[in-house]
Order: C-alpha cells, then sequence, then structure tokens
C-alpha cells in the first residue's frame, strides 16, 4: 500500500512542487528584492539623468562626485521616496488598466519597428512604375498662366466696367503692347504682368471667380481679353500662354517618385510586422 | 567641463528627431535642359526666400536627429513638395512655395556627422573622423550630442583637421551639387551658401553666406568657418582674398545681433579690441550689406527699454543668449544698443561724421533659421525651430530651463525686388539693397525716396515707373538735394494674410552729433486721425482666440502715400526706413492651443501684428 503511494506520480509531482515552493519563498536570490530598496551608484545615475532628462554617464559622475554630503543624502532620499512609491503602486495594481502607460509601451514597440533603414529596400523599376501609375493624381500640378493685365478698380465714381469697357472702344488701345500697357488703366495692388502663375496663386491675388472666368480665355499673344471681373475690379487680359493642369511623367519626376515609394514600403514593412505578430494571437470579438 | 555648460550649449544647436534615413546623394528630378531666355522685368518682381535654413549638414541638427533632413528636402519643401512632418507624422506642405533658397549649414564640421554615421572611408581614414564615427554610433539625441559636445571641448573632434582637409573638399562638393540640381532659372533659384558659426564668449556674431555662381566656382575654396577665426574682421579678409583668388562673389549677412552681448555692431572698438577705423568701415560696408532682422530667434530691430516712444517696440523679442552662469535659468541679455539694427542705423552716421565711412549702410531681410529644412513661417503653418516642437502638444513645454518652445517667433521671409528670378539677379539686388524683411507674411512693399514726388504720382497705375524716374528704390542713397525728403510708398496685403493696419516711417537722424530717432505714422486703414502727439489709435482687433480666427473687417488691402518729411534738416545726415503692420491676427502658439481645443498659454501675447520693414534709404549733406 505504502509502495504503491510512493510511487503515484500525483505524489512526486506535489513532492517536487513542495521543494520548489520552499525553495523560492527562503531561498530564491531574489529574496526580499521586493522590501529591500538597494542604493548602487548605477541607480543614483540613471536616476539623475532620468531627472535631467540628459544621458551621459561620465558627466553625471564627476557631478556626483562633485556632491556635498547634504546633496548626496537629498539625492538619496529622493531616489529612495521614488522607489518605495513605484513599487508600491506595482503592488497595488496601478499600474494595470492604465491608459497612459499603456500606450507609452506601445509606442515603444512602434520605434522598434520602424527601425528599418533605407539600405534595407530594393527598389525595382516595375514596381515603382506600378507605385506611379496608382498614385498618379499625388503629383497633379495645377494649371499655369502667362498674361498681362490693365486694370479698372472698383470704387471710382464711374463703374469699373463702363469705364473699362469705353477705354477698349478706343482701336489704338486695342493695340497697346504688354510693355505699354503698364501706362493705362488703374493701380493695381499686385502684379500688371504674371509668368507662368499657377491658378491657386492668382485665384490669391484675384478671388476665385478670377480663377474660372481666366481659365475660359484661349491664348492670343495680340488680342486684349474681357473685361473679366476680380475682387478688385475689371480687368483686360493679354493671355500671353496657358498650360492645362497636367500630371507629370515619371521621368520628369523620378526621385520624388523614388522618395515617396521608399516611404510607402516603409509602411508596408512595418504593417508587414504587425500584422506577424497579431497572428500568434487568437483574437476573440466579444461584443 | 560643467554639466551646465554643456546644456547651455543647447542653445546654439537644435534638437530635432526622426526616424528615417535618408541617402545622401538623392539627387534633384533631373530637368529637361531649357535653353529658353529668362525674361527680364526692368521695373522688378517681387521674389520671396530664406536665406537661411539648416539641415542634416548641420552637426547640431543631426546630433538631435534630423537624419531625414536633407538639403535635398530643404530644396523639395521650399517648391511645394508634401513631406511627412517627423514630430506628427503628418502630411506637410508649405502654403505657398517660395522663389529662391539657400541652405546655409554651420561650416564648422560641414556633413561629418552624416559621413561618420555612414562610415565614410576618407573620413575614417583620419584620426577625428575615427572618433567622430565613435560618437555617432546608435541613435542620435540629446546623449550622443554630448558625447560630441565632451569630445569637441577637449579638442577631440578635430574641426581643425576636418575644416581645412581632404574631407571636407568632398563633402562641400557634395553640398555644393544640390543647390545646382535644384537650380532652375526662371522659376526658383538654390543658392550656394553656408553659415559662420561664431559665438565669442557665449555671445552671437553668427553671419550666413552665399554666392551667386555655381559648384564650380564655388569648390574651388573651402567654406570659412569660426574654426579658422572667430572675429568678423578675419571673415572680411578671407573673403577679400577668396574673392580676388578665384573670381566668387559673395555677401556675408549677420544675424540674431539681439542675443551678441553688445558685440554685433559696435560704435568704438572691434571684435579684436581695436579702435574702428575707416579701413573697418570700408570693409564692413562692403561685405555686409544686408542684415537678417526677424527670425525664429527673435526681432534685432530695437528694443522698448531703448525706443520708449515706439509703442510696437516690444514685439517678438528674444533675449536668451547662447551661455549660462548655471542653474536653471537661461542668462538674458541686457538691453545694448549695440545689439539692434535701428540703433547701429544711427550710430552708421555717427560713424561717418567721425570717419567719413558708415560701416552701418545695410539693407534689411528676413529668414528663418529653421533647424527642421522646412522653410515654413505662416503662423498657422510653423514648421518649428527644432522638430521636437513640432506638435501642438508640445509647443507650451519647455525648450531647456525656463525657454518655452512658444517663446520661438514664427518669422521671417526675405523679399526681393529682382529682374528675374535667377541666382545672378537675386544676388544682384542683394547688394543694391533693393530687398526687405517681413515677420512671415508676404507683404508687397515699394519705397521710392526723391525731391519731387507729389501725391498723384502714386496713384499712377505706373507709379514704380515714376519712382525709378524720379527717385531711387529702397536700399540707396539719395542724391542731390532739395526742400525736403518724400517717400512714396506702396503697400499691398498679403494676398492670403491680414488687411494691412498702417505704414509708418522710422527716421533717425544726426543733430549735433548726437543721434535721434522719431516714428511717423503716414498712411492708415479706416477714419482714425492722429493726436496731438502724431500716435494713431489702434486699429481694433477681430482676433477670436478659441477657435485662432480673424476677418478682414477692419483695416485695408492696400495703403498708398507720398510722404514729406515735416521735420527736414538739409545740414542733418539721416536714413529712413518704413514699417508697415497687418491687423492683428492669432500668433502660432494660438493656432496650436486652439487646435488642442484650449484656451491660448499666457505666457505670450496671443495675436501678433505681423509686420514688413523696407531697407532703408540714407540722406547726406553735401
Amino acid at each position: 500500500m505504502l509502495q504503491r503511494i510512493l510511487k503515484e506520480p500525483l505524489l512526486h509531482f506535489l513532492f517536487v512542487g513542495f521543494l520548489l515552493f520552499v525553495y523560492f519563498r527562503y531561498y530564491s536570490p531574489n529574496s526580499g528584492a521586493e522590501d529591500t530598496i538597494i542604493v548602487h551608484k548605477e541607480n543614483l545615475l540613471n536616476f539623475m539623468q532620468f531627472q535631467s532628462k540628459a544621458f551621459n554617464k561620465a558627466v553625471f559622475s564627476e557631478k556626483l562626485a562633485q556632491f556635498s554630503e547634504k546633496e548626496k543624502a537629498q539625492l538619496i532620499n529622493n531616489y529612495i521616496k521614488d522607489e518605495a512609491l513605484y513599487r508600491e503602486a506595482l503592488k497595488l495594481g496601478l499600474d494595470q488598466n492604465d491608459f497612459v502607460i499603456k500606450r507609452r509601451i506601445i509606442q515603444k514597440m512602434e520605434f522598434l519597428l520602424d527601425d528599418f533603414e533605407d539600405s534595407t529596400v530594393s527598389i525595382n523599376v516595375d514596381s515603382l512604375q506600378s507605385f506611379y501609375a496608382k498614385n498618379k493624381h499625388r503629383y497633379f500640378q495645377d494649371a499655369q498662366f502667362t498674361f498681362s493685365h490693365i486694370f479698372f478698380k472698383d470704387d471710382k465714381i464711374a463703374s469699373a466696367i463702363d469705364r473699362a469697357t469705353a477705354f477698349m472702344a478706343k482701336p489704338a488701345h486695342q493695340k497697346i503692347s504688354a510693355s505699354e500697357s503698364l501706362q493705362h488703366g488703374d493701380r493695381f495692388l499686385y502684379h500688371r504682368n504674371y509668368s507662368e502663375k499657377t491658378l491657386n496663386f492668382l485665384e490669391n491675388q484675384f478671388g476665385k471667380e478670377f480663377g474660372a472666368l481666366l481659365t475660359n480665355l484661349s491664348t492670343d499673344k495680340s488680342k486684349w481679353q474681357g473685361p473679366i471681373r476680380s475682387m478688385h475690379g475689371q480687368h483686360w487680359i493679354l493671355l500671353r500662354d496657358k498650360s492645362a493642369a497636367q500630371i507629370p511623367s515619371l521621368e520628369s519626376i523620378y526621385s520624388t517618385v523614388k522618395t515617396d515609394y521608399i516611404g510607402h514600403l516603409k509602411k508596408q514593412h512595418k504593417q508587414g510586422q504587425i500584422d506577424q505578430l497579431i497572428k500568434d494571437y487568437s483574437v476573440k470579438i466579444d461584443l | 567641463m560643467k554639466f551646465h555648460a554643456l546644456i547651455l550649449c543647447l542653445f546654439l544647436y537644435s534638437c530635432t528627431n526622426s526616424t528615417e534615413n535618408k541617402d545622401t546623394t538623392t539627387s534633384a528630378t533631373p530637368k529637361t535642359i531649357s535653353n529658353k531666355e529668362v525674361s527680364k522685368n526692368p521695373n522688378k518682381n517681387l521674389y520671396w526666400g530664406d536665406t537661411h535654413i539648416h539641415t542634416n549638414y548641420s552637426s547640431d541638427a543631426f546630433l538631435f536627429g534630423t537624419i531625414m533632413a536633407s538639403p535635398d528636402d530643404a530644396y523639395r519643401f521650399a517648391k511645394g513638395e508634401v513631406m511627412t512632418y517627423p514630430p506628427t507624422g503628418e502630411k506637410i506642405q508649405i502654403k505657398r512655395p517660395l522663389d529662391f533658397l539657400v541652405v546655409t549649414d554651420h561650416a564648422e564640421g560641414l556633413g561629418t556627422m552624416l559621413r561618420a554615421r555612414n562610415k565614410d572611408p576618407l573620413l575614417l581614414s583620419t584620426e577625428a573622423g575615427k572618433r567622430l564615427a565613435k560618437i555617432v554610433e546608435g541613435k542620435p539625441g540629446i546623449p550622443m550630442f554630448l558625447k560630441w559636445l565632451r569630445a569637441k571641448n577637449l579638442g577631440q573632434t578635430g574641426l581643425t583637421e576636418i575644416d581645412t582637409g581632404k574631407v571636407m573638399e568632398s563633402i562641400w562638393t557634395a553640398h555644393n551639387q544640390f543647390a545646382d540640381d535644384h537650380n532652375d532659372p526662371g522659376k526658383f533659384s538654390a543658392f550656394i551658401g553656408w553659415e559662420w558659426t561664431s559665438t565669442l564668449g557665449g555671445n552671437n556674431l553668427h553671419r550666413v553666406l552665399f554666392t551667386p555662381q555655381g559648384a564650380d566656382v564655388a569648390n574651388q575654396f573651402l567654406p570659412y568657418s569660426a574654426t579658422h577665426s572667430p572675429n568678423p574682421e578675419d571673415l572680411w579678409e578671407w573673403l577679400e582674398k577668396t574673392t580676388e583668388k578665384y573670381g566668387v562673389d559673395l555677401v556675408s549677412i549677420p544675424h540674431n545681433s539681439n542675443v551678441s552681448g553688445g558685440l554685433m555692431f559696435p560704435d568704438d572698438k572691434d571684435s579684436k579690441g581695436n579702435q574702428i577705423d575707416v579701413s573697418y568701415a570700408k570693409t564692413r560696408a562692403k561685405w555686409e550689406p544686408v542684415v537678417e532682422m526677424t527670425q525664429i530667434k527673435g526681432t534685432s530691430e530695437g528694443h522698448p527699454a531703448l525706443s520708449p516712444n515706439d509703442e510696437f517696440a516690444n514685439f517678438e523679442l528674444w533675449d536668451i543668449l547662447l551661455k549660462t552662469s548655471g542653474g536653471n535659468t537661461a542668462e538674458r541679455a541686457t538691453p545694448n544698443r549695440a545689439d539692434f539694427v535701428r540703433y547701429a542705423l544711427q550710430d552708421g552716421l555717427k560713424i561717418e561724421e567721425n570717419l567719413g565711412v558708415n560701416p552701418y549702410k545695410f539693407g534689411l531681410i528676413g529668414s528663418s533659421d529653421t533647424h527642421t529644412a522646412l522653410s515654413s513661417v505662416d503662423e498657422d503653418n510653423f514648421t518649428g525651430k527644432n522638430l521636437i516642437d513640432g506638435g501642438a502638444a508640445d509647443k507650451s513645454k519647455p525648450w531647456i530651463n525656463d525657454v518655452l518652445h512658444i517663446d520661438f517667433s514664427s518669422s521671417g521671409y526675405a523679399a526681393v525686388w529682382a529682374e528675374s528670378n535667377t541666382r545672378r539677379d537675386i544676388y544682384d539686388a542683394f547688394i543694391r539693397k533693393e530687398v526687405y524683411g517681413t515677420t512671415g507674411s508676404r507683404i508687397q512693399l515699394r519705397v521710392f525716396g526723391g525731391w519731387d514726388f507729389d501725391q498723384k504720382d502714386v496713384e499712377q497705375s505706373n507709379f514704380v515707373d515714376i519712382g525709378y524716374q524720379k527717385g531711387v528704390p529702397m536700399g540707396s542713397d539719395l542724391n542731390n538735394t532739395g526742400k525736403s525728403v518724400r517717400l512714396m510708398i506702396h503697400a499691398a496685403k498679403d494676398p492670403a494674410g491680414g488687411n494691412l493696419d498702417r505704414i509708418q516711417v522710422v527716421k533717425s537722424w544726426l543733430a549735433d552729433n548726437q543721434t535721434q530717432e522719431k516714428i511717423y505714422n503716414v498712411a492708415w486703414a479706416g477714419d482714425r486721425e492722429l493726436d496731438s502727439a502724431g500716435k494713431l489709435s489702434p486699429i481694433g482687433n477681430t482676433v477670436d482666440l478659441k477657435n485662432s480666427t480673424y476677418t478682414n473687417t477692419i483695416g485695408s488691402k492696400e495703403l498708398a502715400v507720398v510722404w514729406e518729411d515735416p521735420d527736414f534738416n538739409a545740414a542733418q545726415k539721416a536714413v529712413y526706413y518704413v514699417r508697415v503692420l497687418e491687423i492683428p491676427t492669432p500668433r502660432f502658439s494660438t493656432y496650436a492651443s486652439a487646435k488642442l481645443g484650449q484656451d491660448p498659454w499666457t505666457e505670450k501675447e496671443p495675436v501678433i501684428q505681423e509686420r514688413a520693414y523696407s531697407s532703408p534709404i540714407w540722406y547726406t549733406p553735401k
């Protein structure tokens, strides 16, 4: 009977378990770690550096060596206080369910995943080409205009539209060159000649309505067109050149696309690593 | 070296952090070669730019982790490309592209961090290079910076060896290539330049330098650094020799006189203690035709303590010296005439009276001095001094000790009147001083000085023609004489900004060898009237602090005037510059607090009146 009991695996298991319990309860190398605060020079140096948010052991060693006894005692007291409070907080489980702590740890993990250098990315021309094809919209270039204008200001006694119309009714005025045009009309607050300016730039200076009206004009180097209105008044336009909005060829913006592509690959790589991590978990959604 | 002394040096340097690493040899977009002649406008066009920005070629920026921000990125961003902003990961883009840019990385150890990091064999063949490579192992940040600074203070970084050696030739050549690749005559001017970073005894004597020529010319010499000499007199001597020897044109632009500890604009002794003489005055005036008066580290126009009658003098001041006596507070400058542009213009008249030459005959610009490589100083799109203050939530935190990120200023830009957007034409405008500065707002400003303007002239559609015919543009001397100085001034609001409040003329003159100043309100919005002292009531304020918005329901979109000096005395030397003020708009710190849904931080004024400062016009009795 006793022999049978002694051969019982469950008893062996319980006996080994008891030994382990005794060992860890009384002989573990970490025995008492929870209620002993050890003040090493290393601890103090770390403590100082984190407090100053500056890190250089040699400098802080020197600083510590120069401390008076009183300063050193103060530093040790602060360290002990922090350490005791921290450990008590852990015992109370205050680190659990704390969003800030959780966020911080996640951030650390993301930093680890970010550490991915350019050199490990190899680019092949075909995939760059297809990246460009998929992301063409990102490289959109606005329409551009080159023109001169003669301006009639809104706040004169006669209406700007009447004055503008009367002005161009004179045949001689219809033949005015761009450079001669400076002497005619009212003072304009910005420029009289615009060269290869984007619609966005022009709408800043003239207003949205003007942009739309200008877009409707066709290029004509010798004919004053209009008058068209802006937020400032009426304008006769000599539209010397315009280019439609376009998406430039890959060749002309190659290195921009390359940079974007590398950024894209890095992001993809990081996401891949995160997905890999998630795979090791079984996720249960219980809403 | 004491810890505090290490920390103080942080002021000189900026902190950035980013996790990306960028190939240093990325070249610019291949350009199609065009033989198209760039057309010139004799009446000059207005171009906007920044002559002062840093990238990962600056040791300080690199050590704090601006690994991603190369000169290539700087040009791309300025041209309008969308970038990823490291502090927030958000997309960032300049709202309106710039027309020109000078990348001015610190010459001291230029590009060596990047080379050390990439284990460049040429750099590693030097003893100093080997040491640097050890320093830059691991993650950039404050610990790495301190390691480098310690080595530097022990003389172990071998800056002298590096700044003058083969390695620097190779780095300088690479740096210059970025500018050449991005230069696009008629569309965008990319200049080769650098910063000479002399901090004599913690006093800021920094200058940025640039050339209108390309790498073919610039590669013949190495950039002159403070390692060669920390004295500006030696820099000028080098300029004299180098320009002569290599046929290169160069210009030197002092900045942050506000923290020069009284050394930037001396009226008595030079930086070596020698009496200022004719040669000093001539040399200085020759090499330094322009001063950068407003930037992220504040305004250097004047000081309320020294100009008590200027109610707008207390504006975006910065007094944090690049040194400290220790402790947890920054060491602050005490107001000193030699630290500010207005008094330098005045003392220049006085020195001219005694020596016959005015060393301080300079024009004015703004620029950013950002260490992020991203030059955007719009209040609602400010990229910051360093990348660490980029996120809205970080703005109210201390940068270091008792200095907050919101103590910086979202400023400024250089505006240039030039015949075309080419390196040469823009450079020539700097030499002519037909340039002006703004605090970031794109206020358009024209000033002409003369004797015969009448009020009708400024109303003409071709008032610019009249300006050049009857007078001289900003930055010039009035030749001959007349009854009284007249200034024809035209200002238009930033098309995307606030309306204008007023135009002021700041006049300084010499009476019985005493300097005097007076500020005249000469044109303003609304139906306000001057009081007996010539003061004008405030324009009002439409700013909604909670949402950080304003309306253009007050102010004017355009102000123009022909002003005649009512106190003109033909026997007195005088200098005039124009200051244009916008209506109050939200400060960048207010945009940040609004983004967080908070009230503005109380440490700073929540609204500012953006401004433009013209280059001066001088009158000298015959």
